[in-house]
């Protein structure tokens, strides 16, 4: 695999977001970040695990801050399974600290219970302890919300009350709503894990321009340089800033080439960014996916306008003219059957 | 006249160097020894005493020092794995409070004595944990002689059976602790008996603890889960069946995946319903089924409970596929502020 001596996350990488879940995170409050599937959260994620390597760039003092990652996508739909990735996570984010303290020794009465305590016994070394500020990333947290239940979400606030207030938050890596997807069990007004970002939610936007750029660069020196800038600013605007869609256009363009053809047209029919633009379809609402395939088709109604703009706060619509932000998935809705 | 002088010269210098000599001789065979300590002596390499505390002199060259005790009353925690009890393997940390007094522990014996001090605080240490082991096993057997279970007694009993504060438990620890004040000074420890000896852990393996939940599982199926939704549907007249079914599911040992099987068999199926179906027999197993309309508990509960409660039932909770999202579940979302923002912001 050749390495590229560009770095993957630029000087201002997600300056915006970085910078507004650094403040949460240091003040203890939780919030939810919303993005479409593959808008970046992978990255995001990762430059948090790597946060204390990034403390010059960002200016700030980071070293109390610290993220465990529960990644979702290998939870087997049991709330034991959750507690043991979020325990892994808090092992693997204390890890240069001096082994913990034994867990208070008491009788367990389950796998589960024993979990549990082994995760409050961590949380108070970090917090109470050491004096340190966590922020648990909830990676891919769609499916844990959306199957629940209600009790085992509520442990999570839990563990927040048991004194780390001021010391632990949550940051919630959704693709749809967490409102919409715990609909089905009242999250909304039932929960009070729900509460700690309920005022909190935020859009993960594709990138901006300069975060594109240094990505592209990234790839494109991995690559052996293959690409000329002015081909790269082409890759950018057709992907409009989506991470994935940047990657997979920019192996066809170093692969092929786009002498004697129109890019736009030619890779709107390659099944890679097919699959890719397919994925973003189906990581929305279906209500999101309808409003945004008649907004390919100059179809909207009236009726569409509150989604519309929540669409447009996610960055997948321009404000001005709705139009959708990468052409190559504008194409691909206008041509959709699905 | 010089030779004289030369003499006492030299007898001065051989008498400043004795005085040295005899100081340092002094100084190194006294020693003062603090309350909490001992010093084990030996003289001319065989054991001679055990000596302290306050001032002690150790003949010099004769006699050595050989180690230090602690006879300081000290708590102890000791793990004894793999303790059967009631057909449940244990392992079963017990904290006591004892001290390393070996001279008390030798009761004037002084050949015990120079054995006791030939073992190390290490071995100390694992001696107390065998004696500790010998005495759980006798008292369990002697508990499970005169206070067995009932046949037909379950994994979860023989849990339970030893479970803090129950009669089973403190008669084993009191048990263990008559037993230990009697063995443990074979092996130079002394029990203290006014503090009491504590279980502070028991850790039970893996296997048992599924063994229990399925049991559990069974036991909520027939007797408990009834009641337990009786009580619900008694106390929440209008709880829908959404509700329950989530608080039934949330409770470890119910078949979460029936419920929530059914629950979109429901969606589905349209008019069906997911329904508690109890028995009128005690001994019955409720089950979940999809009907078209539902009954919980028996008849004259379910008439006993105001009309408002019975007739219409509530309905369930509206699902995403129900209901769609309204204009207010899309105006949640914000954007993340932008720098130029900010910036903007602050200097107005």
């Amino acid at each position: 695999m050749p390495t590229s001596p560009v770095s993957r996350y630029g000087a201002n990488f997600r300056r915006d977001e970085i910078e507004l879940i650094i403040r949460f995170a240091q003040r203890g409050d939780s919030l939810a970040l919303v993005g479409l599937a593959g808008i970046g959260q992978s990255n995001l994620v990762n430059f948090l695990r790597q946060i204390h390597q990034h403390a010059s760039q960002l200016g700030q003092d980071v070293s109390r801050l610290h993220f465990p990652v529960v990644d979702a996508t290998y939870w087997e739909g049991t709330p034991l399974s959750l507690w043991k990735i979020m325990l892994d996570a808090l092992n693997q984010a204390s890890a240069q600290f001096s082994p913990p303290p034994e867990p208070q020794k008491i009788i367990p009465i389950s796998e589960e219970e024993r979990v549990l305590n082994m995760i409050r016994s961590r949380l108070h070394w970090l917090c109470t302890d050491l004096g340190q500020r966590v922020m648990i990333v909830l990676d891919d947290f769609d499916e844990v919300l959306q199957a629940g239940p209600l009790s085992m979400l509520e442990r999570l606030n839990g563990f927040r009350s048991e004194g780390h207030r001021d010391a632990l938050s949550y940051l919630v890596l959704t693709k749809r709503l967490p409102h919409l997807l715990g609909q089905s069990y009242n999250l909304a007004n039932a929960s009070k894990f729900y509460d700690l970002f309920r005022h909190h939610i935020y859009a993960l936007e594709p990138y901006g321009a300069e975060d594109a750029h240094q990505m592209l660069k990234h790839l494109n020196e991995a690559a052996g340089s293959p690409l000329r800038e002015k081909d790269l600013a082409e890759i950018r605007q057709l992907a409009g800033g989506h991470p994935l869609l940047l990657k997979a256009v920019f192996e066809l363009w170093a692969a092929e080439g786009m002498t004697g053809v129109n890019p736009l047209t030619y890779l709107a029919e390659q099944p890679d960014v097919q699959q890719e633009c397919r994925r973003i379809l189906q990581g929305l609402h279906p209500e999101e996916q309808a409003v945004l395939i008649r907004a390919a088709r100059n179809a909207l109604t009236d009726a569409d306008q509150a989604v519309v703009n929540h669409l447009v706060r996610r960055g997948v619509l321009t404000a001005d003219t709705h139009k959708l932000f990468s052409p190559l998935l504008d194409q691909f809705l206008t041509d959709y059957e699905g | 006249m010089i030779v004289d002088i030369l003499w006492t010269i030299g007898l001065v210098i051989l008498f400043i160097i004795l005085a040295v000599i005899l100081y340092k001789l002094f100084r190194a065979s006294l020693r003062v020894v603090p309350e909490e300590r001992r010093l084990v002596v030996y003289r001319l390499g065989r054991f001679n005493r055990v000596a302290g505390p306050g001032l002690v002199f150790v003949l010099p060259v004769l006699e050595q020092v050989v180690r230090m005790l602690e006879v300081r009353d000290h708590p102890l925690e000791v793990t004894v794995p793999g303790i059967f009890a009631y057909g449940v393997p244990n392992d079963l940390t017990l904290d006591l409070w004892c001290s390393f007094d070996l001279v008390r522990a030798a009761g004037g014996n002084k050949v015990k004595l120079a054995q006791l001090v030939q073992i190390n605080e290490g071995e100390r240490r694992k001696q107390v944990e065998v004696k500790m082991r010998e005495a759980l096993v006798h008292q369990v057997a002697d508990l499970e002689k005169h206070k067995p279970l009932p046949q037909g007694s379950t994994p979860l009993d023989g849990v339970i059976a030893l479970a803090p504060g129950t009669e089973r438990h403190n008669l084993l620890l009191a048990g263990v602790k008559t037993e230990l004040e009697k063995t443990l000074p074979s092996v130079g420890v002394i029990l203290n008996t006014t503090q009491p000896i504590t279980l502070t852990g028991r850790v039970i393996p893996d296997v048992i603890i599924d063994a229990i939940k399925r049991l559990q599982g069974r036991q909520i199926d027939s007797k408990w889960l009834t009641k337990y939704a009786n009580d619900l549907r008694q106390q929440f007249p209008d709880i829908s069946s959404a509700v329950l079914d989530q608080m039934l599911a949330s409770i470890d040992g119910v078949d979460v995946g029936n419920v929530q099987r059914l629950r979109l068999e429901q969606d589905e199926a349209s008019e069906a319903h997911v329904e508690l179906e109890v028995p009128m027999g005690e001994d019955e197993s409720p089950t979940v089924v999809a009907k078209p309309k539902v009954r919980l508990g028996n008849s004259s509960e379910a008439e006993s409970r105001p009309a408002a409660a019975r007739e219409p039932r509530p309905k369930p909770a509206p699902t995403a596929a129900s209901s769609g999202p309204s204009k207010s579940d899309w105006s949640v979302l914000k954007q993340v502020p932008r720098v130029n923002e900010r910036e903007q912001r602050k200097s107005a």
